[in-house]
């Protein structure tokens, strides 16, 4: 066969003309994308703006009449995204894999690191605006609450934001890595929701493990922080315990994309 | 132009692929043939880089389709029609490929209606679509980008008649526009009619390719006499091999003017006689992969192998115990 001769340099740069892969920006453009597309992430999203209003609208009408402050409302309102945010999240790494789309998406880039970077980037650009609308949202509740005789507080406390932030963009990391490292939509939700219960069992039981409970347990280093409270070793305990909660799956996980045969 | 070399690939102790080198050349098609489990699947997705081989490598235009820049643009791949998630609609799925890969908008249109799938059809999610639909669907996505290679795993599964008579004209205009097309399939009459060139696996290992006229030549001639017994005799007197075939029939490695001349010789009726034709590629197909085959391959050639000829030839019907006999083997 003529396999050598047709083999030309100008066969091959019709092909290398350009970096390998696609630019992340559009990768980006298209993982943002996916996050929205599928009849489970509508949803998600629907029960999430569901209960961001079902949380403004009962604390309105609960507090009538009552000192009310943007505060209060912004830490509610984060709660449904806190818990559903992740999930899109979780769902976006696990569908390649349990709906077989990886098949499509590696063909775009092969490159499965940036895959997952851009899964990551996405939800967290999807956590920040779901914080503005938070915000936007809040302040209307505050407006409103204003009608039925409430005493306003429009004063933020940036630590208490800042920490209801950090909770949310740790959550969404979270899911990304426990995803990409379980490869299974049912048996990531699991883990990502019982993991740190029975770790928090472990340690609340186990003598040896109380002791360094405020390192190993997100849930008992995580609470200082998503109360704005950063002081003392607080931020040191949270590093540790993220570094554990995040970095250990997320590495994992890269692993496990990248060796993974696709199917 | 797809360049495989040497690849090797093993699950745990069994070799999927042992040392699998082949070549799919553009302006040609090339249709990829074997058996269930042959390898087929795996040496297709190492080509697209979705498996890495222990050994050897898959190239494509002469570099490995990780170094490829915008690889899906350039290599529309179609490795399994269930592969898509069933909770996005036909129309998002494409439009999602037309993103990544920086194809107009307006391409996604034109390349649906190309396969046949209706704008309200492409409304719908995934998870509501036929195997056809499915098939169409996957066809369109590796269609999208306009490639210059063309990898399809079994893409006629599911379709109707019509859709894979559009098929083959489809890959057959594809490769005459100086595309490459890899094609596999284990519907021996789709790769017949289709391709130019052939690669035939068995046990992750390739048996034969090359050219499909020339594959074929070599293949046999089938004979059929009103006395079978005089004509087997006859044409092994002129030195040829005789065998059983399919119907009846008796194969032989002698041309279609060497069994007439020696019936011809010995005053034997000849009732039916054709060389290679419909059917070659399945007797190329099953004499080089019986020993890799799952199940005994029903191959009267084989079980009768070293048959003495004379009285074991049938009135018809024992043909298809000889079948029965490849089967249960």
């Amino acid at each position: 066969m003529s396999a050598a001769t047709t083999l030309t340099p100008a066969a091959g740069g019709q092909f290398t003309a350009g970096a390998p892969g696609i630019p992340f920006g559009r990768l980006l453009r298209v993982e943002l994308r996916k996050l929205f597309d599928t009849r489970a992430a509508r949803v998600l999203v629907i029960l999430m703006v569901i209960g961001v209003l079902a949380v403004n609208i009962i604390s309105v009408i609960v507090g009538r009449g009552e000192p009310q402050s943007l505060d209060a409302f912004i830490q509610g309102s984060f709660i449904p995204l806190g818990f559903l945010l992740p999930i899109i999240a979780i769902m976006s790494v696990t569908g390649e894999w349990s709906q077989r789309s990886a098949l499509t998406t590696f063909m775009w880039e092969p490159r499965r690191a940036r895959v997952l970077a851009a899964k990551f980037v996405a939800a967290l650009i999807v956590a920040l605006l779901g914080f503005v609308a938070v915000a936007a949202s809040s302040a209307l509740s505050l407006g409103i609450a204003g009608l039925t005789g409430s005493e306003l507080d429009w004063n933020i406390n940036e630590a208490i934001v800042a920490g209801s932030l950090i909770m949310l963009v740790t959550y969404v990391a979270q899911g990304i890595a426990f995803g990409a490292a379980v490869h299974n939509t049912a048996g990531a939700l699991i883990l990502f929701a019982m993991l740190p219960t029975a770790v928090s069992l472990l340690t609340a039981l186990v003598p040896f493990l109380r002791d360094i409970r405020e390192w190993i347990d997100i849930n008992v280093a995580s609470s200082p922080i998503s109360v704005g409270e950063f002081g003392g070793s607080n931020v040191t305990h949270f590093l540790v315990s993220a570094l554990l909660w995040i970095g250990l799956p997320a590495a994992i996980g890269v692993w496990r994309t990248l060796n993974r045969e696709v199917k | 132009m797809i360049t495989v070399e040497n690849v090797i690939k093993r699950y745990g102790t069994q070799a999927a692929l042992a040392d699998v080198s082949f070549t799919a050349q553009a302006g040609r098609v090339t249709g990829f043939l074997g058996p269930n489990g042959a390898g087929k699947s795996t040496a297709m997705r190492i080509i697209c880089g979705l498996a890495k081989p222990d050994s050897g490598r898959a190239l494509i235009g002469g570099v490995p389709l990780t170094q490829v820049h915008n690889p899906a643009q350039k290599v529309g791949a179609l490795l399994d029609a269930s592969a898509q998630h069933d909770g996005r609609t036909g129309y998002e799925s494409l439009l999602l490929s037309a993103i990544a890969m920086d194809v107009p908008r307006k391409r996604v249109d034109e390349t649906l209606e190309l396969v046949g799938l209706t704008p309200k059809e492409t409304k719908r999610r995934v998870g509501a679509y036929s195997l056809g639909m499915r098939q169409r669907l996957g066809i369109a996505n590796a269609l999208l980008g306009g490639p210059s290679i063309l990898i399809l795993d079994e893409p006629v599964n599911g379709l109707d008649p019509s859709g894979i008579r559009w098929m083959r004209d489809l890959l057959r205009g594809f490769a005459a526009d100086g595309g490459t097309v890899l094609l596999s399939s284990h519907l021996l009459l789709e790769i017949e009619a289709v391709a130019d060139d052939i690669v035939v696996i068995g046990n992750g290992r390739i048996v034969a390719q090359g050219d499909k006229h020339s594959l074929l030549k070599g293949a046999q001639t089938h004979a059929r006499a009103t006395d079978m017994l005089a004509l087997d005799a006859a044409v092994r007197a002129a030195g040829f091999t005789a065998e059983p075939g399919k119907a009846g029939e008796l194969t032989t490695n002698a041309s279609a003017e060497q069994v007439g001349r020696a019936a011809l010789e010995h005053g034997i009726i000849l009732t039916a006689l054709s060389e290679g034709s419909a059917g070659a590629l399945e007797d190329l197909f099953f004499g080089l992969t019986q020993d890799s085959s799952r199940e005994g391959t029903p191959n009267p050639a084989g079980s009768h192998a070293g048959g003495t000829g004379a009285g074991t030839w049938p009135q018809s019907s024992t043909i298809s115990s000889a079948t029965g006999e490849g089967a249960s083997k």
